[in-house]
């Protein structure tokens, strides 16, 4: 939520919620992935039981004392 | 409750480049022993932004704002879930503030139905509702 958040943006919101659901509920069954104008979002993070996926280890020499964090 | 050590990141500044971590006196202390430097030391506009929003949302009592205002979307995603009778995978969940919408995988791929909604709500000019799968 934001401080600029009214009522109406509530209210407005949940009006597209229940069209939205509504169209979701129509598709029960498994025909989602159809309508579907593009690909589906993945997961952000990589499972890391897969090693293959895990990122390279950085080498020790990488570092050189002091590590600079930005925010 | 009051933890020990709190971690907060830009929002107190209003989203300028800035994050917090305080704590109890006792913990804190330690820190003067340690040496840390990173790469905006002297950057002060974000310290002025955070001060300038701290004491806005005291004044205001913004996180109550926003905890009822995100109690309507919660409450008010849930009772449309239950009347259209799909309460059983789908669900708003989480701090009133802050909630996130997800989709059980008895429905079909939790993914799939995120995009999907995500998809009709951008056509209705609605983006950034808080999902998890």
């Amino acid at each position: 939520m934001s401080f600029s958040h009214t009522d109406a943006d509530v209210e407005y919101t949940l009006s597209a919620y229940r069209e939205v659901l509504g169209l979701l509920k129509s598709g029960d069954g498994g025909d989602v992935a159809a309508r579907l104008k593009g690909k589906p979002v993945e997961a952000v993070f990589r499972k890391v039981s897969n090693f293959n996926m895990k990122p390279a280890r950085p080498r020790l020499n990488d570092f050189h004392g002091i590590i600079f964090f930005s925010g | 409750m009051t933890p020990d050590l709190a971690c907060y990141s830009k929002a107190f500044a209003n989203g300028m480049p800035i994050s917090l971590l305080t704590g109890r006196r006792a913990i804190w202390s330690y820190s003067r022993k340690r040496y840390s430097s990173y790469n905006v030391w002297g950057e002060a506009l974000s310290l002025a932004a955070a001060v300038a929003t701290i004491h806005e949302m005291m004044e205001r009592n913004v996180p109550a704002y926003l905890a009822a205002q995100g109690k309507k979307l919660k409450d008010g995603y849930n009772a449309l879930a239950k009347e259209l009778g799909i309460d059983g995978y789908t669900r708003c969940s989480g701090f009133d503030c802050r909630s996130l919408v997800s989709f059980d995988a008895s429905a079909g791929q939790p993914l799939e139905l995120k995009s999907y909604v995500q998809q009709e709500l951008i056509k209705r000019g609605i983006s950034g509702p808080g999902f998890t799968t």
